[in-house]
């Protein structure tokens, strides 16, 4: 009965109507350059077309704060960003129909969240949404290489908690603080990066359970072998550890009906220094397989984003971390595989 | 509108279409060919548009949809598939239609109030509520139940665009603002609540789009030959001039570091006159990169002078 698991892909068309044509036609009409006109033209509508698509993931966007809506800028430069709240620009970019390549104009921003790429059908009734890259590639980008948007709404979110916990503290004099605070009443406390320093006092997560759960087996199916935890364990033991099981899906395996895959993050904190904490981070793959994924990676990201650190498994056990960070600092680790992944933010 | 149709010729397509035919054409026990019809409504349901995985799993109302849609394809096979012709059919339309007419007759108004409580109990901006507006978005096109009012009132290409973009309208609206459905309204019916938006969707639309009536949206050939409007001067042309005048000394002291000649004026202009980032970087004796990126975070700067200046 394996079958009745598997899923085959769809194909996400977004119509064009009315409003994306009435307002490409106006900010084409401000270019004397035809080829800027028709530039203008089709980056307004695949700003559309992305705005449509993410606002019906449930996500508002702001097209007035984009600088793709904006009629100095488009004269000035190939621009189709759309600012999505909460998270960030994304940038829309297109091919026409029977193109594999996309072709990166030189002056596309570096530091969007998402490039989502679409193509358009002859008519320009309709978009397809082909998928989504997180860098900016160099030049070109061969249509096969992007990642699916099955993955977009959980890289939205994960990126969303990260913003959040950067405007933590200035968002109490700001815009609507009532409307903030009541999307924040509904969201799960995990969205809020996890505080280290208060596991040092004792403090449990939801999400994150003492190492001697973990040793217990019936609680996890299969944790690969006891005696060999409990010596990671004593090597732990200064300071606080805890796990948490994370669950890495990546679409090949959902696409072929595969188990998921369950990795045990464990994460150690110890004193160094007053301000000073030792970090540890290590990772195990949950199920019977001794070996990590082959091509897992495991990455250490500083508060902007930015890797420090980095692994790839192959034939590997277990990766490792070992870092220090003064006390309210951020960092995330990421793991990620087939272009799938999983973000956990903290603050030390 | 999302469209979601599995368009792909997949190998399960040919699978089932071996099925077919092993159905209508070999002498099976009774229990065998229900195994065989069994077989194939599962692949026939691996494209389905809806009641999808998430993160691997199927609870709920979208199990009990999945179920029930794989009875009423079960049912729609043993009634006709023993019958027709199974080599003229193409098997990707046979299976489209037998999902939208097991789909359509399961989403009732109920359902579809189940759907859309679901996603409401989704936190705002999580996966899972993406999930469920996706599911929900999806479940209420194949329902049919979505209203087609003042049909009669336009031309049936005007009535076209105009649905459309009401469609799209609706769409966000119940995306953005599922929190506001209250089931207890509307008679209790979660499709009053769509279609009551619907229906003020395409009156808003016939006010703001009535100079389409007379034109067609244009193809991607059409934008070849635009038809610019005779409003003179155009911005492109204004913002040209404003920047070459320079009149204050600002564009031509922006500069890259130690490079007085490479300065916003100059790229600009030259941007303007339609060379290429290659030319202007041989030009320059710069890489495209240090330019662009050094063009594009002046823009970013001056936009709110330019801004000021020439759209006041």
């Amino acid at each position: 009965m394996m079958l009745k698991m598997m899923t085959d892909s769809l194909t996400i068309n977004i119509s064009l109507s009315l409003t994306a044509h009435t307002q490409a036609e106006q900010f084409s009409y401000h270019q004397s350059n035809p080829q800027k006109a028709k530039q203008i033209y089709l980056n307004t509508l695949a700003v559309y077309a992305v705005n449509n698509y993410i606002n019906y993931l449930g996500w508002e966007t702001s097209l007035e704060t984009s600088d793709s809506w904006n009629p100095l800028l488009q004269s000035l430069m190939n621009i189709a960003d759309l600012d999505v709240i909460n998270c960030g620009k994304v940038e829309c970019l297109f091919v026409l129909p029977d193109q594999h390549w996309l072709e990166i104009p030189a002056e596309v921003s570096s530091d969007r969240i998402a490039y989502i790429i679409l193509q358009f059908h002859e008519s320009l009734r309709q978009a397809t949404l082909l998928g989504f890259v997180t860098q900016v590639p160099s030049h070109r980008l061969a249509l096969n290489q992007l990642q699916s948007l099955d993955c977009l709404p959980d890289y939205l979110s994960q990126l969303k908690q990260v913003n959040h916990s950067e405007t933590l503290s200035a968002r109490s004099s700001n815009v609507a603080p009532t409307k903030k605070a009541l999307l924040s009443a509904h969201q799960p406390i995990t969205t809020q990066p996890i505080k280290l320093s208060r596991w040092l006092e004792g403090i449990l997560e939801t999400d994150w359970q003492p190492m001697e759960e973990l040793l217990i087996p019936t609680k996890i199916m299969a944790f690969r072998s006891v005696d060999q935890l409990q010596s990671q364990k004593e090597h732990l033991l200064s300071g606080v550890s805890r796990f948490k099981i994370l669950e890495l899906n990546p679409l090949l395996d959902s696409d072929n009906g595969l188990p998921k895959l369950s990795l045990a993050l464990i994460l150690n904190i110890s004193p160094l220094t007053n301000e000073e904490k030792d970090i540890s981070v290590k990772i195990y793959s949950v199920h019977q397989n001794t070996y990590l994924p082959q091509g897992l990676e495991v990455f250490v990201l500083n508060q902007q984003e930015i890797p420090i650190m980095q692994a790839q498994a192959h034939h590997t056990e277990t990766i490792e971390f070992r870092f220090s960070g003064e006390e309210g600092e951020y960092f995330s680790i990421k793991a990620s595989l087939h272009n799938c992944d999983r973000v956990e933010t903290f603050v030390i | 509108m999302i469209d979601f149709e599995s368009d792909q010729f997949s190998s399960s397509d040919e699978l089932l279409k071996q099925l077919l035919f092993e159905l209508q054409h070999s002498k099976k026990l009774f229990s065998q060919q229900q195994l065989i019809i069994a077989r194939m409504v599962e692949l026939i349901l691996r494209s389905r548009p809806i009641c999808r995985q998430f993160n691997g799993n199927l609870w709920g109302i979208y199990q009990e949809i999945y179920d029930q849609a794989k009875q009423q394809i079960f049912q729609l096979i043993t009634q006709d598939g023993l019958w027709f012709n199974s080599k003229k059919i193409n098997i990707n339309t046979w299976k489209n239609n037998l999902q939208k007419q097991a789909f359509k007759s399961i989403l009732t108004d109920a359902k579809l109030k189940q759907l859309g409580l679901e996603a409401q109990k989704a936190p705002p901006q999580s996966d899972l509520r993406s999930y469920a507006l996706t599911e929900l978005i999806r479940a209420i096109q194949l329902s049919g139940r979505l209203c087609r009012p003042y049909q009669e009132s336009f031309t049936p290409q005007f009535y076209q665009l105009l649905y459309e973009e009401a469609v799209i309208i609706t769409f966000s609206y119940v995306c953005l603002r599922i929190d506001l459905y209250d089931p207890e309204r509307g008679k209790g019916k979660f499709m009053n609540w769509v279609n009551f938006r619907l229906e003020k969707a395409i009156i808003e639309c016939r006010r703001k789009f009535n100079h389409w009536q007379t034109k067609e949206l244009p193809t991607i050939t059409d934008l070849e030959t635009i038809n610019q409007p005779e409003i003179s001067p155009l911005l492109s042309e204004l913002l040209y001039k404003y920047i070459e005048e320079d009149a204050n000394q600002i564009f031509s002291q922006i500069h890259i570091r130690n490079r007085p000649d490479a300065n916003f004026r100059a790229i600009a202009l030259a941007k303007f006159n339609g060379y290429s980032w290659e030319e202007i970087a041989e030009n320059f004796q710069l890489t495209v990169s240090t330019l662009s990126s050094f063009y594009q975070r002046s823009c970013q700067k001056l936009a709110p002078l330019l801004k000021q200046e020439l759209q006041s």
